[in-house]
């Protein structure tokens, strides 16, 4: 996906995205035919209104039939009070079938993202994210619900306004007309012009926010560095920029909305002159010279308004171009469509030779082999950026890798249901993550169906109920946006008793107590040896003191193992492991 | 918000001096040039466009009525041999083209005037989020705050834009038009005002209807938004719990909600324009009415019922947008109020007057120079601290570390030692007690200096999605290439970066690389070692580091920065060994110092951790 995508605008009608769109809308094809058909009649109504005008006039004032006027000023409420009848239950209907479509396309497109990989979420940032799910399908709605209709129905006015002009007097109508040729170039002018304002407006306001957003973030790093003058010189560039392209877009905006009005006292004019002249001698109705000079002055809204919703248009086909390319985005690890159904998972696993990049140019993992029995542990060792955490991410299939096979139970994983092998399981990260909730949400994740005792089980067995006790609200204490007010330890604790609850076959811990105090680490190991007992792990750990409790050690070099074996046989072989140990225990 | 109080972790505000429409005058006032010649323009604009109506009916009147006389006004006879229709025609033509220049002129001033103070009013309340203190942002969504400079914002320059247009053009555009009118026939204007008042009084009952439907739906999709947010940023563990069923379970229901909620304002809205078209379409059938009987019976001309109407409908608009734009005023108002909101949280963390008064502008020199005399030597004086002013984090810290000294802090999670070494930038102020900093107050000394002799590494840093160049320069300046040479060297990060594809100018964060939490951490160090700091705070920052990186980042640390302090926040015996004090802290308590030989001869929590360090290193070794 382009990087800078947030910032292109799309062209303002594209019939392949269209499609799409109607796709969407065909559950609800009744409705919208229903109220199209409302729209005719709806736009029929209103233009029937200068010509009763012209009736009364023409038939009853100069006539002087009182009782003529009576009956035409009913008829004219009448016409009214279905008019505002009919374009309610249009707008309702229109409303709510709009509402249904977004709601079938924000579903549609959150299901997808949820099937989308880490590598996709690495490289599409969350603040875009947002923006597909909710504005673009925001713009769409308005694009659905205000846009499409009523461009329709401005484009059926334009039409009728002409029809009935023409029917009354073609002469005058086709003089009239010729306003229309400026009016059509001085509008292509405006549009062209408020297009690119309205594009680089967008731009830079997508910039503007991004940085304000990553200030708030980044808050405290921005106080403490100093650097609150200098980023705020750099914020106040952009939001000039903003004020420049806004004061231009302004520009053209009171410059072309005035000028209409010329054209418009010109078409006037000419009604008067030429029309006036004819009535005069008798070949015009003057009703039909009132009834002209209303038509007109109702032709010029619907091209004003055509003209700023084509901004709008255009920027809800770039949405609509953002949302189904989303939606496009193939599942980098799609689920197989005849998974091999397990009854119970083991817990054996096996790499065989497995290559692996994220780019898929350098290779992080070069031919990886091991294999480990059920309930057998393995702690992985090796220095940052040696590959440790890439291979616990394939063995949840959170990547695929690019050669070998990975097994489990025998089976390769790629021919699993990935969400089965997921729930085998549990795995407790570096960087713990907490949603907004409170501790037992972040626990047992909404689970209901794990009862509360497992969760405070789960705590206990990691020491994080010592902490959580003495919260005000214990289990119930509110957690904020990403866990902002405990401490990296807690975080970590929190989401290893996260893992332990869900009970999981396999146990994959990846520096899961890097930020814990030694004596709670301790007991946490001690409580290790019970975790791993009956469930395959895999730890990746600094401090070696772990692997007292591991069946075996692999060391990984630059994406490949180095050593592998017992803490005793590798000490023996005096190699990479060795030479860590003795770094660690002081010789 | 409803309530007249805000709070931040146990802090409250009284919102009661907030006066989001005096502060809106603040900001307009300075623009009241534009405010004049715009509502000038206005004037002038709609005096001339009551005149094509009037020539209109002029030349109707002749039409109907051939052989009269032609009168320009009333008063004034216009006989020339030119035909009337042609003057009419002129006429208009001639006086639209003069209220076009005027409509450019008020239309670029007044609407000109809400650009400027989005302008102002966004710069204001990011230079006002730059004062403000940890706790706001830890207690506050991102997305709340954005919002307020997004939607709230939009909310408040419509307010200004179509408010001040909409108020300024229908005050002028009714008294015009019913003066007009009345002069034409003032029975029939009285007749007509009676729906037009109807009119203004029901719009303005919906407008308020319109308001809280559309709150409440705002609410939702800020929900919506929350939970998405949320969401993406977690996505490894719902995919690691297979969460992902449930998750779209629970986006549907707030989406169902969000759809209840438009439903239910679309009843109300939905019957907002087609009730103004049926209200209009009313007072034009009643004028029809009358008027046409008023024809009927010779007391009105034709050319004067139709000009009556072209006023009338010059001023349905301007009347129901007084209606209307009451919606936009209960908008805008209530978005300035939630702008204020923030704006009036004060900033707990700033200068004293008294510092900053008499003191030249504190440039980078002057700091430069400042910071030279400092040496770094480090005092906490019976420091208590709360979060919340209820429940004490630390209480009762006495402590020194002497200049180009180090002291370790070690104790369990939650203790309150990355509290302790947040109050020395002053990223939060103690509750109550002193820190000292070669014997001056930090309360004493301004913010800029302090921070400047600090460099400090998060236990969980912020990178910003820039190079990672840029991120290590971040808070310095005249930095040289040699410099960012050497701080990657001593952050064991040169090698790493000669293997990514752009170096130092690779891009980091969400359009860039990710890097391992290592790296991340190295990268925080070099950005805090490169201002080279009096006074260097490690937080945990060595957590994801290998040992044998750690060792040698400490080793580099250690022979680099000789003189300066050092306060390290460690789990690991072998890195908090070797400091010149050692403080244990406990429950927000410091319960023992020393140096490690010392400590460990004692019975408490060092000897504890020590022994059980120990004993582990001791199984490594046995086994």
């Amino acid at each position: 996906m382009n990087l800078r995508e947030d910032e292109i605008l799309g062209k303002p009608y594209d019939l392949r995205l269209m499609k799409r769109f109607m796709a969407y809308c065909r559950p609800y094809i009744k409705q919208i035919a229903a109220s199209v058909l409302l729209l005719i009649v709806i736009s029929m109504l209103q233009l029937s209104g200068p010509y009763l005008v012209k009736v009364a006039i023409d038939s009853y004032i100069l006539k002087g039939n009182r009782t003529g006027l009576n009956l035409i000023v009913t008829a004219y409420l009448i016409v009214l009070f279905f008019t505002f009848i009919l374009e309610y239950m249009k707008d309702y209907i229109m409303q709510l079938s709009g509402q249904k479509i977004m709601f079938d396309i924000r579903a549609d497109l959150f299901a997808h993202l949820q099937k989308m990989s880490l590598s996709f979420f690495n490289h599409n940032p969350t603040g875009r994210i947002v923006t597909r799910v909710v504005d673009d399908v925001e713009t769409l709605n308005e694009l659905f619900a205000e846009q499409i209709v009523e461009t329709v129905s401005d484009m059926l006015t334009l039409i009728s306004i002409v029809i009935v002009l023409l029917l009354l007097d073609w002469r005058l109508a086709s003089l009239t007309f010729i306003v229309i040729i400026p009016l059509l170039y001085a509008t292509r002018l405006y549009r062209d012009r408020a297009r690119k304002a309205y594009r680089n407006m967008r731009a830079n306001l997508a910039r503007l926010n991004s940085y304000m957003q990553e200030n708030i973030v980044g808050m405290g790093t921005v106080q403490v560095f100093n650097r609150s003058e200098e980023n705020f010189k750099r914020f106040d560039t952009i939001n000039k920029t903003n004020w420049h392209q806004q004061l231009k877009s302004l520009t053209y905006y009171a410059i072309y909305f005035p000028v209409i009005e010329i054209f418009l006292a010109v078409a006037i004019g000419i009604i008067i002159w030429y029309g006036g002249g004819e009535a005069i001698k008798g070949a015009v109705q003057l009703g039909v010279l009132v009834a002209f000079i209303q038509y007109v002055q109702r032709f010029f809204q619907p091209i004003k308004d055509l003209s700023q919703k084509y901004n709008v248009l255009q920027s809800a086909m770039a949405s609509s171009e953002r949302i189904f390319n989303l939606m496009d985005t193939p599942e980098d690890i799609p689920n197989p469509p005849d998974p091999v159904v397990l009854e119970e998972v083991k817990g054996e696993i096996e790499f065989r030779d497995v290559w692996f990049s994220y780019n898929s140019e350098d290779p992080v993992l070069k031919g990886i082999n091991f294999h480990l029995k059920p309930g057998e542990s393995v702690a992985i060792v090796g220095a940052t950026g040696a590959g440790k955490t890439s291979i616990i991410n394939l063995i949840g299939r959170f990547y695929d890798i690019q050669k070998g096979r990975i097994l489990i139970d025998g089976i390769d994983i790629r021919s699993m249901d990935k969400f089965y092998l997921r729930k085998q399981i549990g795995m407790v990260l570096q960087d713990a993550f907490l949603f907004a909730g409170d501790i037992e949400d972040n626990i047992r994740l909404r689970e209901s169906r794990i009862p509360l005792e497992k969760v405070y089980e789960a705590a206990r067995y990691v020491n994080a109920d010592i902490f959580i006790e003495k919260l005000p609200k214990g289990y119930n204490e509110d957690v904020q946006e990403r866990g902002s007010t405990l401490s990296l330890g807690q975080k970590q604790l929190i989401s290893f008793a996260r893992a332990l609850v869900f009970n999981p076959k396999i146990l994959i811990l990846d520096e899961a107590t890097s930020s814990v105090d030694t004596e709670t680490e301790l007991l946490i190991r001690d409580a290790l040896g019970k975790l791993i007992k009956g469930r395959t792990s895999i730890i990746i750990a600094h401090r070696l003191s772990t692997v007292r409790y591991v069946d075996k050690i692999i060391v990984i070099d630059k994406g490949e193992i180095a050593e592998m074996g017992s803490h005793d046989e590798l000490l023996r072989q005096k190699g990479i492991y060795h030479d860590l140990h003795q770094l660690q225990v002081g010789k | 918000m409803n309530t007249s109080m805000i709070s931040f972790h146990g802090r409250t505000w009284s919102l009661d001096h907030i006066s989001p429409l005096r502060n809106l005058f603040q900001y307009i006032q300075k623009y009241r040039y534009e405010l004049i010649s715009g509502t000038f323009a206005v004037i002038i604009s709609n005096i001339f466009g009551l005149l094509p109506p009037w020539f209109i009916k002029l030349a109707i009147d002749h039409i109907g009525n051939p052989g009269s006389e032609f009168r320009l006004t009333p008063y004034l006879p216009f006989q020339t041999g030119t035909n009337p229709l042609v003057i009419c025609s002129v006429l208009i033509i001639a006086v639209v083209g003069v209220q076009t220049v005027f409509r450019y002129i008020w239309r670029r001033h007044l609407l000109g005037i809400s650009r400027n103070l989005e302008y102002d009013l966004r710069n204001d309340y990011f230079r006002h989020l730059q004062k403000l203190h940890q706790g706001f942002f830890q207690h506050t969504r991102t997305g709340d705050i954005m919002s307020r400079s997004t939607n709230d914002l939009q909310a408040v320059t419509e307010l200004v834009g179509v408010g001040l247009v909409t108020i300024v053009d229908s005050a002028i555009m009714i008294s015009a038009c019913l003066i007009m009118m009345t002069l034409i026939n003032a029975r029939l204007t009285v007749a007509s005002l009676v729906p037009m008042i109807v009119v203004s009084f029901i719009v303005m009952r919906f407008s308020g209807k319109i308001k809280l439907g559309f709150e409440s739906i705002q609410e939702q999709v800020s929900a919506v938004s929350s939970m998405v947010q949320e969401n993406a940023a977690g996505i490894r563990v719902i995919q690691a719990y297979a969460q992902e069923d449930n998750e779209l379970h629970r986006f549907k229901k707030l989406n169902q909600e969000l759809i209840r909620k438009r439903l239910s304002l679309t009843k109300v809205s939905a019957l907002f324009f087609p009730f103004m078209a049926f209200a209009t379409g009313a007072t034009t059938a009643l004028i029809l009415w009358l008027g046409g009987k008023e024809v009927i019976l010779g007391h009105l001309t034709l050319g004067s019922y139709v000009a009556f109407n072209g006023y009338l409908a010059m001023l349905i608009w301007p009347i129901a947008a007084v209606g209307y734009v009451v919606t936009f005023f209960q908008r805008g108002i209530a978005s300035m109020q939630r702008i204020e909101e923030f704006m009036v949280v004060k900033p707990e963390i700033y200068d004293r007057p008294e510092i900053v008064k008499g003191q030249p502008q504190l440039s980078y020199e002057y700091i430069a120079g400042m910071k030279e005399k400092f040496k770094g030597k480090i005092e906490f004086r019976s420091l208590s601290f709360s979060y919340d002013g209820t429940k004490s984090t630390l209480s009762g810290i006495d402590l020194m570390v002497r200049e180009g000294c180090s002291l370790s802090l070690v104790g369990p999670v939650g203790s309150g030692k990355s509290t302790l070494v947040r109050l020395i930038p002053r990223i939060y102020d103690p509750s109550d007690g002193l820190i000292l900093i070669d014997g001056t107050d930090i309360k004493k000394m301004p913010v800029i200096l302090l921070r400047e002799l600090i460099g400090y590494v998060d236990q969980e840093p912020f990178l910003f999605s820039d190079t990672i160049k840029e991120n290590i320069v971040f808070g310095a300046a005249n930095i040289s290439e040699d410099d960012i040479d050497r701080v990657t060297v001593i952050a064991g990060l040169d090698r790493e970066m000669e293997v990514l594809p752009q170096g130092l100018n690779t891009v980091i964060g969400e359009r860039g690389v990710t890097l391992s939490g290592g790296q991340k951490q190295r990268i925080a160090l070099a950005r805090a070692i490169i201002k080279k700091p009096k006074i260097l705070i490690l937080d945990d920052a060595f957590s994801h580091l290998d040992a044998s990186t750690e060792e040698r980042v400490c080793a580099n640390i250690k022979s680099v920065f000789k003189h300066s302090t050092i306060i390290l926040i460690s789990h690991r015996i072998s890195t908090i060994k070797q400091a010149d004090t050692i403080a244990i802290m406990e429950d927000g308590r410091i319960t023992e110092t020393g140096l490690h030989d010392e400590l460990i001869l004692r019975s408490g929590l060092y000897n504890r951790i020590y022994k059980k360090q120990l004993f582990l290193e001791n199984e490594i070794i046995e086994e």
